[in-house]
């Protein structure tokens, strides 16, 4: 068995794990999402908008990101890490990224900002999780519901609204015991939301579905092309700093600051 | 265990069925390295591709488990756990004419429990607070042809994996004005999005007719009737992680193969486990009777 006290100290000599302890499976959760050492981690993720409309669904818009964990081994089983995310829309027939939507469902063109966030600070405490395990192949997802204003502007008549996240990883069990700190992982992400500010479309009562798809990827050269260019222009250190930029943001804070500029 | 002939059910579950002796799944790492190449911009070969990561390109069965959640969402409460569900999907192939393949899809499993994984005879709703019953889950014949076109794969090194959306609106069998609490519209708004990922070594080795695979599935969907939401607004979130079972006992809870061959016996086995085609919604209007408000 796993000895405890290597684990906390990161030092690692076995072949299984016993997911039931807390402190191996957060240990585990840190090698599949990101790094049971301290390193920085990237999921370059590809996928779909699509519209959830009283009577049906339409795929409306595609988009890439790229997320970037910065991950720190702490005592006593714990771990620490920082979320980043930059990425942006293209239109469903290529991939290169867009600032100007043509709405196929109001028919009028919409001027998009890119997709940004973080940072974003998390510590993962020793705690049972509910992972899913077949054979060799493990997944743990994470649910989360949402709360908020997702208008284009902060006011006092702020209307709330609902939202949901789930993000499923998957790796091998095989590849989580074995002595490596990062182990390969494939993410899915999904995420109904409000209508984002940029869409135009004013409507509560329908939503929208992100669905994306991607993997934990070793180097820049493993990036889809137009996410390289678009990084070359738009974000040119984000790959390789483990702090890209301080002020906490998100995709609709970003929009916001945005349009503060042009109103100005 | 029932069976109905005298083949091992580890060979079932790897292809080596009576309908043709097939290579038992391999991983990459199994192989003795060759050097193979797909063209998955040719339309014939990326319908090879796919027929082989999702089924088999042999006359033979696959069978696919899942285990997922499903989350409720209504604008006034948020998105809430409401049940469970895990199966056996069973797919099967054989080749058909011009390049395609054909299979036959089934679907048995049940509503769980969140908290023990067991199957669930009712449960509270969340959002209603009310008891709730669910059915069985059960699904198929379904049949499809797979033919040749350029599918959108994505190749990053060894891993390859497909998104493959399905949008789907159709009339309720229960009509709202009679399943008052059952049925949701007249009409039924579903997306499905299935990703299937596999190893582009896999799927390229000749001696593999069908390749290790697993899949995610999320779909949004109007309520099921046994949830008893009316004509509330909202709508439900289903997601299920899962794989290409290789090895049976290894694979699959025994609990659900357990309840699989009690309520299906020779299900894993059979070629064709029933005839007359089964759904949920069907089933719920099959065994229940409306409920007054």
């Amino acid at each position: 068995m796993m000895d405890r006290r290597d684990l906390i100290t990161g030092q690692f000599n076995r072949d299984s794990l016993d997911l039931s302890d807390p402190i191996q499976s957060s240990y585990a959760y840190a090698k599949l999402v990101g790094s049971a050492g301290n390193a920085m981690v990237h999921y370059s993720l590809e996928g779909t908008i699509f519209a959830l409309l009283p009577d049906g669904v339409q795929p409306f818009i595609r988009f890439q990101a790229l997320l970037k964990g910065v991950w720190k081994r702490k005592d006593q089983g714990d771990y620490q890490f920082r979320l980043y995310e930059v990425g942006f829309f293209h239109n469903l027939d290529s991939s290169e990224p867009i600032e100007v939507f043509d709405n196929p469902i109001t028919n009028e063109t919409n001027v998009l900002t890119g997709i940004k966030g973080g940072p974003y600070n998390r510590v993962i405490r020793p705690k049972n999780l509910d992972w899913v395990i077949s054979g060799d192949d493990i997944w743990i997802q994470e649910p989360v519901p949402l709360s908020g204003y997702f208008g284009s502007e902060l006011s006092n008549s702020q209307i709330k609204q609902n939202a949901f996240s789930n993000a499923i990883f998957r790796g091998k069990l095989s590849e989580l015991s074995d002595q490596s700190l990062i182990a390969p992982s494939m993410m899915t992400y999904n995420y109904i939301s409000p209508w984002y500010p940029f869409f135009g479309i004013d409507d509560v009562d329908t939503k929208i579905y992100w669905q994306a798809v991607g993997n934990k990827i070793q180097s820049r050269s493993d990036l889809p092309q137009p996410m390289k260019e678009y990084l070359g222009e738009k974000q040119r250190n984000y790959f390789k700093s483990s702090n890209p930029w301080t002020k906490k943001t998100s995709t609709l804070s970003h929009f916001r600051d945005f349009q503060k500029r042009n109103s100005k | 265990m029932k069976k109905k002939n005298h083949m091992n059910r580890r060979e079932v579950m790897a292809g080596m069925s009576a309908l043709v002796a097939s290579p038992r799944l391999m991983s990459n790492q199994d192989l003795i390295v060759k050097s193979h190449n797909i063209d998955l911009s040719d339309p014939v070969q990326n319908a090879l591709a796919y027929t082989k990561l999702i089924g088999t390109t042999a006359r033979s069965m696959v069978h696919i488990y899942y285990k997922g959640t499903i989350y409720g969402m209504t604008p006034e409460d948020g998105a809430k756990p409401m049940i469970g569900h895990t199966g056996v999907l069973k797919g099967v192939w054989k080749p058909w004419v011009d390049n395609s393949f054909y299979y036959t899809l089934y679907d048995v499993g049940y509503f769980s429990d969140l908290e023990t994984g067991l199957p669930s005879e009712e449960f509270t709703n969340p959002f209603t607070g009310e008891i709730n019953r669910p059915v069985k889950i059960i699904g198929g014949p379904f049949d499809r042809v797979i033919k040749p076109e350029v599918r959108p794969f994505k190749v990053r090194g060894d891993e390859l994996w497909l998104d493959e959306p399905a949008y789907l609106n159709f009339v309720n069998k229960l009509d709202p004005k009679i399943w008052k609490k059952a049925s949701t519209a007249e009409r039924l708004s579903f997306l499905y999005v299935e990703t299937y990922h596999g190893k582009i070594s896999d799927i390229a080795n000749p001696d593999l007719t069908s390749a290790p695979m697993t899949i995610t599935s999320t779909h949004n969907t109007s309520w099921y009737p046994f949830f008893l939401m009316g004509q509330r607004p909202g709508r439900h979130y289903w997601q299920s992680v899962g794989k290409k079972v290789d090895d049976l006992e290894r694979d699959v809870p025994i609990e659900l193969i357990n309840f699989i061959e009690k309520e299906k016996p020779g299900y894993f086995e059979s070629e064709k486990p029933w005839i007359k085609r089964k759904g949920t919604f069907q089933a719920y209007k099959d065994e229940r009777t409306p409920i007054k408000d």
